[in-house]
């Protein structure tokens, strides 16, 4: 079967999908999902027969390129509707159709008592079309329309439940935040066009390099460009200062969480910088941006992640925070890395949000860590495969987000951004913190469950734990198989072609890994202080260590106290203690008032004033409307000297 | 006579002579809503069917003072498009408030071809008449509801601003033609030639200024839009849809006749003008829809935003170099735009109309409640054209937006600017948009909502909006070469 | 000869003004739409002077006076049909009354 048609299918399956469910799905009752989900199950085994041929080298190195139809035919202005399967596109494919079709999977247990699942399913459906076109596009214009129709989706799905008030504001938040990244990427594109006269990514970033080391284009211009555009990637992937969307957006069900706002749309800033790295790689300034925004969100979202509440905004903040590491690993030229990390932590943040999911059906819709614990004796499944899931998000060897993560820190460190390589160390022992902090509240400790739930608790329907368990098989085993050995597994093989031309513009030598040198040591650092994390959070929130079979108790005391400048700390904790104690001071008290600072901040100024453009654009708009008085005179008055005026201006103009 | 000159104005006697057809069988069947509709409709499919069979080869007619060119083609198209959705989505509105159906399709077909007569005039005296015969009968539109206040209110505001401008307008004509000795387009052009800048003498500044004027009235460009909101509020919902595509698209033609081939020598003096209209146009229009809660009136504040993109396009013509390819585009632009916004807009009035099918429903945004559920069909239609007039890709408005703006870059100097200011208020301006599919998708509907109406011709004339909009967005190809075709024939 | 064109043409200007501020100054619905007349007629006098004094636009000049005062004509019709239209819902002919919709 020629490939051209299998790709158009893998777009084709969904759309109709969509369709199908738009139409009949209210009629369908609780049947909603019979067209939806087998349409996105086909889609993963169509997609995947995509992803082996390019993996094995089936379409060559530069990949697969075929035009559907000319989409617009205007002289110029010519786009076509062309697509492209490389290395990197077939790796995101595997990403974005495994944890959508599990996602979908588990969405039909999860809004099996939902009136609106109808609706649900078809936008879920209209989501994975425009993510699949996004990644598939072949042009920037292709890309922008994929990209606004993932923000749309995003944007319905976050306000799906519309009766709380809460929902319909975080859907508006994230779509003002995603209007004002867009504004500068529709300039970029704009002014890529101008530039060089062609949409399509291959040519277009050939001219530019061409263009540039031809003189005909200046440098600062190429910082522009890659500036604007970054501006959407920011606005996508809510990166610092616009990631005040994300947290919130955890108002929609928890599947699309897992689906668009963990595992894939967010990734969609992350994925096009990657695949405009010839362009960003020209510019060594607007590289630093990348990392310097990146490295800032992630130990920004970390910090802010360690005193939050609520299961889901933890697991909001850590996305926030890998997805900072990935644009730090992009900035210091990274590439490979900063892919395997998007790869593994899809997988691993879709498994433990849907794990959080879980938890939150178990415990009736309840999303305070405060009242849940001692969870992991109901829900053995849910608690294993989260467990999991921690612990390679700690970056815990041998686990999937450990290889990534430790390439990332190995990368920065070797190509020379310290800076970086610093700050990426903190988030990675602050991350471990949190991660078991979230794990301690959770499954193990005292249950906080409201008695009057308490009895009913119990694991969640098999189609909610089947995702779960296959989720967690990538999180475990992603990183031994791709990899392994270091510097040289699956994942560099796969993807380090498509990023030659950047690492020559960067001036960048792909050097041998030495396990026994430089290499083994930063692997051993970052184990360390992520150890270090973990063994904190257990100490603090408790543990059940699953071979031991025995518990580390929690203690919430202790975490209260602290907290709380209780004068009583001293007595219960200097003799034995007292290393924790430090540790908890350094962690959680000071930690705590760092931390509620940045959330203050965060709110009070950033939030604030992407609320007060809206406000400040409302009031104008308020003004300005008094000028419709509903006299007739009043209007003729105004033509009048408009006129005048206008007269006035051309015979200066004419006289000039 | 020849053939080909008969040929030429055949599109134009049609539309008269269907016009005048429907006054008469009227007079044979009095009331006969439905016969009445019936003959309106085939006549207008005949008539597009007439434009395609007389093509556009520009053969002059009257001594050259109507052309039917690629140009004149390709407007007629538009227009009659406007009259056949126009026509069958507003009988739902008239019958159940007992206003006749005949004399709304008869007035409507004769400013219908005012606006045919601009789009092939070549003489500045016939232009000055098709745009009096395009919006007299707009007037009367305007009141239709002649026992309804805010009808005739808006009536009598849209009349004497209306005329107000066209004495202006008419003024700067006269200037005009005293200066330059002839009202034919070709030979005011080669008159121009060599006078622009600091040769062009005051009189001619003057006139420059009122006829600028007069258009941007026309338009409803800011700051001489007031007209539009009361007009399109008060006015019955299918001619508030008309008024909204007909009398625009009809102006920006007149534009195209006199400014880019009349006056397009003195570009140089003009183009100053249309960016800062350009601009303040399409802020003002978004700003003030944003606060808005009736649906009518947002569409009007709205449609005045449309009226800034548009100008993005001439701007860019008029501040490229000429020949360029920039300056073709933004024509190219111009024309996709008004194809675009006719379907988009007159879709989104189609449903306001649906809502209204009995007396008595108000216009305000809160009608919408709960829409996507009580009409599903209804609420993704309305969505869609929303999204097209926010310009969501892959809809036809994106394309539109995307064509000028594209444009406008291209032209480079202050037009750039123009660009950036398109882009900001595009994403200013979802929000209004959106703010009706909220209403629709995330509020409940009151207890006492109405059912929409379902008629045939209004089903019809949804499926039609709805089909340009997404074939104008997906592909755009359809229509491009006849837009492009259009352009050259503009340019020298 | 041009010299007394424009001072026809200062006369026409005039006359357009002083109907202009009879359209800003007038309430009453009939007053503004005497005022476009006579801005209408502003116009005509320019045309035919134009007509006067340039040869060659002698034969344009007759023509197009005529047409313009078809136009008036049919004008003051649609307007005169409005005003009694509104007249009926408002019983009022102030134009400054009507201000039910604004903003």
């Amino acid at each position: 079967m020629p490939m051209e048609l299998l790709v158009t299918l893998v777009l084709a399956l969904p759309i109709a999908g969509f369709g199908l469910t738009a139409l009949v799905g209210r009629r369908l009752g609780t049947r909603a999902w019979i067209v939806a989900v087998p349409a996105i199950v086909v889609t993963w085994a169509i997609a995947m027969v995509v992803v082996w041929t390019a993996l094995s080298g089936g379409f060559g190195t530069d990949g697969l390129h075929f035009t559907l139809y000319q989409w617009v035919p205007a002289g110029d202005f010519t786009i076509e509707a062309n697509f492209a399967v490389d290395n990197l596109t077939a790796v995101l494919l595997i990403v974005v159709t495994t944890v959508g079709m599990l996602v979908h999977v588990y969405s039909i247990g999860y809004m099996a008592h939902d009136p609106g699942r109808w609706r649900f399913f078809a936008y879920l459906n209209l989501f994975m079309f425009s993510m699949l076109l996004l990644v598939l596009a072949g042009n920037f214009m292709l890309l922008f329309a994929a990209w606004e129709l993932v923000g749309l989706c995003s944007y319905l799905l976050i306000g799906f439940w519309y009766p709380r008030p809460s929902a319909a504001i975080a859907a508006k938040k994230a779509f003002l935040a995603n209007r004002v990244g867009d504004v500068g990427f529709a300039l970029g594109i704009f002014a890529v066009w101008t530039t060089v006269g062609t949409l399509n990514f291959t040519d277009a970033f050939e001219r530019l390099s061409e263009g540039l080391a031809g003189g005909q284009i200046e440098a600062w211009a190429i910082t522009g460009i890659a500036l604007l555009l970054f501006c959407g990637a920011v606005g996508k992937s809510a990166q610092f200062p616009l990631h005040v969307w994300l947290p919130d957006a955890m108002e929609g069900p928890t599947p699309v969480s897992a689906l668009i706002h963990a595992a894939t749309m967010v990734n969609a800033g992350v994925y096009f910088v990657a695949r405009a790295n010839p362009l960003f790689s020209l510019s060594p300034e607007a590289m630093f941006v990348v990392a310097a925004i990146g490295i800032f969100t992630a130990i920004l979202a970390a910090s802010i992640a360690l005193t939050q509440n609520d299961i889901k905004r933890v697991l909001a903040y850590s996305t926030l925070s890998q997805l900072g590491y990935m644009f730090a690993s992009l900035g210091v030229g990274a590439y490979v890395a900063a892919i395997f990390h998007m790869t593994a932590q899809g997988f691993t943040k879709g498994l433990l949000f849907l794990g959080s999911g879980s938890v939150i059906h178990g415990v009736h819709e309840e999303q305070d860590m405060n009242r849940m614990g001692g969870l992991w004796r109901r829900m053995p499944i849910t608690h294993a495969t989260m467990l999991v899931g921690s612990l390679s998000m700690a970056g815990i060897p041998p686990l999937a987000a450990f290889f990534s993560k430790d390439e990332i820190l190995g990368e920065a460190f070797k190509n020379g951004f310290l800076w970086v390589w610093l700050v990426g160390i903190v988030v990675a022992a602050l991350t471990a913190f949190y991660m078991f902090r979230l794990m301690g509240k959770t499954f193990y400790g005292p249950s906080h469950v409201d008695p009057a739930v308490e009895p009913h608790v119990r694991e969640s329907p098999r189609s909610m734990t089947v995702p779960l368990i296959l989720l967690a098989i990538p999180a475990a085993l992603l990183g031994l198989v791709l990899g392994l050995p270091f510097g040289a597994g699956l994942i560099g093989q796969w993807l380090e072609p498509i990023f030659e031309e950047a690492q020559l513009n960067l001036g960048l030598h792909h050097e041998p890994v030495q396990i026994l040198g430089v290499d083994g040591v930063l692997i051993l650092v970052s184990v360390a202080v992520a150890t270090a994390g973990l063994a904190v959070a257990i100490r603090l929130f408790g543990f059940h260590w699953p071979l031991r079979g025995d518990d580390t108790e929690a203690q919430p005391e202790r975490v209260a106290a602290l907290t709380a400048r209780a004068p009583r700390l001293y007595r219960a904790s200097f003799r034995k203690w007292w290393f924790d104690e430090l540790n908890d001071l350094l962690f959680v008290r000071l930690g705590g008032r760092v931390a509620h600072f940045i959330w203050w901040f965060d709110r009070a100024i950033v939030d604030g004033t992407v609320n007060g453009i809206g406000d400040v654009v409302q009031g104008a708009g308020r003004d300005l409307r008094r000028i419709q008085t509903g006299r007739v005179q009043n209007y003729a008055l105004g033509i009048a000297i408009a006129l005048i005026v206008m007269a006035g201006g051309f015979l200066i103009v004419t006289a000039r | 006579m020849t053939v080909a000159e008969l040929l030429a104005i055949a599109p134009l006697v049609f539309v008269i002579g269907l016009a005048i057809a429907l006054v008469v069988v009227d007079m044979i069947r009095p009331h006969d809503d439905r016969l009445i509709g019936i003959v309106a409709v085939v006549g207008l499919v005949v008539g597009l069917e007439v434009v395609l069979l007389a093509n556009g080869d520009g053969t002059g007619v009257f001594g050259g003072a109507y052309v039917r060119d690629r140009l004149t083609f390709f407007l007629d198209l538009v227009f009659l498009a406007i009259a056949l959705l126009t026509i069958l989505f507003a009988p739902d509105y008239l019958r159940p408030r007992g206003l006749p159906m005949a004399e709304f399709a008869a007035t409507l077909l004769f400013a219908i071809s005012g606006a045919m007569l601009i789009g092939g005039a070549r003489d500045l005296l016939v232009l000055f008449l098709g745009l009096e015969l395009l919006v007299l009968p707009g007037y009367m539109l305007a009141g239709y509801a002649k026992r309804d206040g805010l009808s005739t209110e808006g009536a009598i505001k849209y009349f004497l601003l209306g005329s107000f401008s066209s004495a202006i307008f008419l003024f700067g004509l006269a200037f005009t033609w005293g200066y330059t000795g002839s009202t034919r387009v070709a030979d005011v052009a080669v008159a121009l030639q060599g006078v622009t800048g600091p040769g062009l003498s005051a009189g001619l500044a003057i006139g420059l200024a009122l006829l600028t004027s007069g258009v941007a009235f026309k338009i409803a460009a800011v700051p001489f839009h007031y007209w539009t909101p009361d007009a399109y509020q008060g006015s019955p919902t299918p001619v508030t849809g008309y008024l909204s595509v007909g009398p625009k698209v009809a102006a920006f033609a007149l534009i195209l006749r006199l400014f880019v081939e009349a006056l397009a020598p003195l570009k140089a003096d003009w183009v100053d003008a249309i960016v800062i209209l350009a601009a303040i146009t399409m802020t003002l229009g978004n700003l003030v829809a944003l606060t808005q809660d009736n649906i009518k009136r947002m569409l009007a504040y709205s449609s005045i935003a449309h009226t800034g993109y548009m100008l993005v396009g001439l701007a860019a013509f008029a501040g490229a170099p000429a020949g360029s390819p920039a300056a073709q585009a933004g024509l190219e632009g111009l024309l996709f735009y008004a194809a675009a916004y006719t379907f988009m807009n007159l879709g989104a009035f189609a449903v306001v109309t649906a809502l209204q099918g009995r007396t008595g429903v108000t216009s305000q945004i809160a009608t919408f409640a709960g829409l996507g559920r009580r009409a599903p069909l209804a609420g993704v239609l309305m969505t869609l054209f929303l999204l097209s007039l926010t310009g969501i890709p892959p809809t036809a408005g994106f394309f539109a937006k995307a064509y000028v703006i594209l444009a406008a870059v291209q032209a480079g100097g202050w037009v750039s600017v123009l660009a950036v200011v398109a882009v900001l208020n595009a994403a200013a301006a979802a929000f209004y948009y959106l703010r009706v599919v909220v209403w629709m998708y995330m509020r409940e509907a009151p207890d006492d909502a109405q059912p929409l109406t379902d008629s045939w011709p209004m089903k019809a004339g949804l499926a039609a909006a709805a089909l340009g909009t997404v074939l104008f967005g997906l592909v755009p190809g359809v229509i491009i070469p006849t837009a492009q075709a259009a352009a050259q024939a503009l340019l020298p | 000869m041009s010299q007394s064109l424009d001072s026809y043409l200062a006369l026409s200007a005039l006359l357009f003004a002083v109907g202009t501020f009879g359209f800003l100054a007038r309430r009453n619905a009939i007053a503004m739409l005497m005022s476009i007349e006579l801005m209408l007629n502003a116009v005509n006098l320019a045309i035919v002077a134009f007509g006067a004094f340039v040869p060659s636009l002698r034969g344009d000049a007759s023509v197009i006076a005529l047409v313009v005062m078809a136009v008036a004509a049919a004008e003051a019709t649609v307007g005169l049909a409005i005003v009694i239209a509104i007249y009926r819902n408002r019983r009022t002919p102030l134009v400054d009354e009507y201000t039910q919709m604004r903003e």
